[in-house]
């Protein structure tokens, strides 16, 4: 009977044992089902309008997702899929008319974004441009570099590289960098190699492009090794510049010939440092600029004002200090990831 | 607690048993397919689910394309029909986002809903705008909501194909991992239908198995007694059920018949002794007989001639012959009579005192008896064999004083005794025969019983014993005693009384002279 009573208990313990595992599958399933309602909810919603899809712009979202996460809110980055050839203006009044709390955008030089921008102060909405301002707007605050600082990087790393006599330096210009701001660029840059370089002069010349026109950036760069006056050094201002003139350089075997002063230190140009390709790049700190747009969206959220520009310092990346730099970077991104 | 001992002597029944048997069958089964079943169907109807709020999105965009065409048709046309349409349409584009979600959730899905939301409802206000404008005929006003509304008609668009892609993507993403959760829990369904199934087959077997085992011991047992053994032992019972209620009847009959055999062997044994003690006692009673008419004379023919003499003895007016022809005639009446059958004490006691009379008309007056009776007894009341002293008195004549009549001496004494006084441990009437003649040799004595001495002559005596002992059914009630030759013998006869003395004891309240 003893025995009995064994197997009976064995066998009800191991169909509760089945019935558990049956359970569990089926409540995992329904969560599985059901992880979209289920994920955590936030207090905020904010906007993120680029049109610009380059590997910076991601680091900057991802940056400031991070902070808005750290801060109740998510982040969105609209202008995406089905929305992709909306402009960021028809964006903006998508962003109002959805009941964002909240727009982080990067201008594109569309000329209605004013009127966007209007909409959205009259909708109580604030937005908070980065890395491109859009002046006498009603954005609240802008987030970006000083181009006083770009210059004198620029120059500095440019002279660096300079040989004996006179060096052609070409500098890339953006289509939506202002022209002020161009021009402060390459004063700074020229204060800064007369004082760096002795003996050693400097011919600088702006060539204007377009960055969100990739054919022509590239046809525009092999154009420009291949002249007459092919340049020694060649400044770019923008991440898609920097990597397509490395790719052509690197085709065009011109490596040793030209100095590639680069502009955002992404994966593929650190990598290019590495090897040696280039000797440095001007690169912003990402984490910095993605998390003062959000916080100055929470600031102002928060206060009802904020700071008209928050300034996010450049740094000089060159083979030298590029361990360092690295694992800044790593670190930077870990404690992030950790404090989130 | 009445109800309790109740229930727990139903569950020990085997009605109690085979309902819980079912009950635990039942309770295995049951909930194991009810859980399959409900998990089966919660998990069709998720699946389900999945392609429900796809359609959910198509009716939305069908709204969608309603509120804007009668929009349009009202701003053109301005029916009223158009604008019924337009408030219909806007009120199922207002239900069905109403289901969509509100909330700022980290879920793509979750905000593509909450966009459409805000934005529908933007779109409907802003149509409404357009709607009013016209009917205050602000042409420029309803022109420019108008376009405002296209523009967030086709963003809401947008964004409704997206939130299908996503949808679309996401439901098939679910309805393949429903799909493989549906083949692991059928799986599952299966081996646990099997093992509860498994389970409650083993468990039946077991107890049923546990109820009849003991049935087919019961039965096997009854088998054995039917086969006429009667030693057979039963298992023991370990439940009060039904079974053990007919085993315990069973043991019980069981039980009863042994002690009935034993009680009918018994009885024939002691019947089978009792014939056999019937038949000694007749046939020494026979032998006594035999040798009794072959020494004496026809006791019929000399009781009628001693009659005849002794009314001759009174016609010639000689007393003391009557007397002696009197007495010989009682003697020989007595033993005609008695032949065979029992006696009182006292009819003893009178045949003794007749053949000391008739012995002394023989030696004139040489032997000298004497007795002695104890006051008291009732002598009429005590049944003892016929002829038993006469014998002891005679043997004490002729073998104890036949040398030396004139110092010989014979005592009859009889007493009372109590029963702790007794070797037979009841109360009894002990009689004593004694002489002081020539006594018995020790050796003698030793034997005197054996076949040997018998053979020799001494079967009188052992004819008194066995009759005695025949008669009351008890041993140790005849014993004779010789301190050794010329010290005399003693015989020892003990009577035991009826009912301990009792009737004895009550017939001398009635009579205290005790004669």
């Amino acid at each position: 009977m003893r025995r009995t009573f064994l197997i009976a208990a064995a066998g009800v313990c191991l169909i509760a044992g089945i019935l558990a595992g049956m359970g569990l599958t089926y409540r995992r399933s329904l969560q599985v089902i059901s992880r979209s309602i289920l994920s955590p909810e936030y207090e905020h919603h904010y906007l993120f309008l680029s049109t610009d899809r380059s590997e910076m712009t991601r680091d900057i979202f991802e940056a400031a997702q991070k902070e808005a996460e750290e801060t109740g809110a998510i982040l969105e980055w609209g202008g995406r899929d089905a929305l992709a050839d909306y402009s960021l203006s028809e964006l903006i009044e998508i962003g109002i008319a959805s009941g964002v709390d909240g727009i982080i955008l990067c201008p594109d030089g569309e000329e209605g974004i004013s009127q966007a921008l209007r909409d959205s102060k009259e909708a109580g909405i604030p937005v908070v441009t980065f890395l491109r301002d859009v002046p006498d707007s009603d954005r609240v605050s802008f987030v970006g570099i000083s181009y006083h600082q770009l210059g004198e990087m620029c120059g500095e790393d440019a002279a660096r590289g300079f040989h004996e006599g006179v060096n052609n330096v070409c500098l890339l210009d953006d289509a939506l960098i202002d022209g002020a701001a161009i021009n402060l660029i390459r004063s700074q840059m020229i204060r800064t190699v007369s004082h760096m370089s002795q003996g050693r002069s400097m011919k600088l010349t702006t060539v204007g492009v377009d960055s969100s026109a990739l054919f022509e950036l590239e046809e525009l760069i092999r154009s420009l090794l291949f002249g007459e006056k092919a340049p020694d050094v060649l400044i770019c201002l923008t991440p898609v510049q920097t990597e397509c003139a490395l790719q052509a350089l690197i085709d065009y075997n011109m490596v040793a010939r030209v100095q590639l002063i680069g502009y955002y230190a992404g994966a593929s140009v650190l990598s290019a440092l590495r090897r040696d390709l280039i000797p440095a790049v001007v690169t912003v700190d990402t984490q910095a600029l993605g998390r003062s747009c959000v916080r100055a969206l929470t600031e102002y959220l928060s206060y009802g004002h904020v700071s008209d520009y928050f300034n996010i310092p450049l740094e000089n990346v060159r083979r030298e200090n590029l361990y360092l730099y690295q694992n800044r970077k790593i670190w930077s991104r870990r404690i992030s990831e950790e404090n989130a | 607690m009445r109800e309790g001992n109740r229930a727990l002597r139903y569950f020990h029944s085997i009605q109690g048993r085979l309902t819980l048997v079912m009950a635990m069958m039942l309770g295995l089964i049951l909930p194991v397919n009810l859980f399959v079943f409900r998990t089966t169907s919660s998990m069709v109807r998720q699946i389900n689910s999945v392609f429900v709020s796809n359609s959910t999105i198509v009716e939305l965009e069908k709204a969608l394309d309603g509120v804007e065409r009668s929009s349009y048709d009202y701003l053109n046309q301005r029916s009223s029909s158009a604008l019924r349409d337009f408030y219909r349409f806007g009120q199922t584009v207002r239900d069905l986002t109403g289901e969509f979600n509100d909330r700022i959730l980290a879920s793509e899905t979750m905000m593509l809903e909450k966009n459409i939301r805000g934005m529908s409802e933007t779109y409907l206000k802003v149509s409404e705008e357009a709607v009013q404008a016209k009917r205050g005929r602000n042409v420029e006003k309803y022109r420019e909501k108008y376009a405002e509304a296209l523009s967030l008609c086709r963003s809401i668009k947008a964004y409704i194909y997206q939130l299908n892609k996503l949808r679309f993507s996401e439901n098939t993403e679910n309805y393949q991992y429903l799909q493989h959760a549906m083949t692991v829990l059928e799986s599952w369904s299966l081996f646990l239908i099997w093992a509860a199934f498994l389970l409650s087959l083993f468990l039946s077997i077991a107890i049923i198995h546990d109820c009849i085992s003991p049935l087919k011991a019961l039965a096997m047992a009854a088998d054995r007694v039917a086969a006429g053994d009667f030693d057979v032992e039963l298992p023991a019972q370990r439940s009060p059920d039904e079974i053990g209620i007919v085993s315990d009847a069973f043991g019980k009959m069981l039980r009863s018949i042994r002690e009935y055999i034993e009680r009918l062997r018994t009885s024939l044994e002691k019947e089978a002794a009792m014939k056999e003690k019937e038949l000694t006692m007749e046939a020494r009673l026979k032998e006594a007989q035999l040798k009794f008419l072959q020494e004496q004379i026809n006791p019929h023919f000399l009781f009628n001639s001693l009659n005849a003499a002794s009314q001759l003895a009174v016609l010639e007016e000689a007393d003391r012959t009557e007397d002696f022809l009197s007495h010989m005639a009682d003697y020989f009446r007595y033993n005609v009579v008695k032949t065979g059958g029992d006696a009182s004490l006292r009819e003893e006691l009178s045949s003794v005192d007749n053949y000391i009379y008739i012995l002394n008309v023989r030696f004139s007056g040489d032997i000298h008896f004497e007795k002695r009776i104890e006051p008291g007894i009732d002598l009429s009341e005590i049944r003892m064999p016929s002829m038993l002293l006469q014998p002891v008195v005679e043997n004490a004549v002729q073998h104890g004083i036949h040398d030396d009549h004139e110092k010989g001496r014979i005592f009859l004494t009889v007493e009372k005794m109590e029963a702790e006084d007794t070797a037979a441990l009841t109360e009894c009437v002990r009689v004593t025969v004694s002489d002081n003649g020539a006594g018995i040799p020790r050796k003698l004595l030793e034997n005197l019983f054996s076949r040997k001495e018998r053979d020799k002559g001494g079967i009188a005596l052992q004819n008194v014993k066995s009759r005695l002992e025949l008669y009351y059914n008890q041993e140790d009630l005849f014993s004779i005693w010789s301190d050794g030759p010329g010290l005399g013998t003693e015989v020892t006869i003990l009577l035991p009384l009826p009912d301990g003395g009792n009737q004895q004891e009550e017939a001398r309240q009635m009579d205290p002279a005790g004669s």
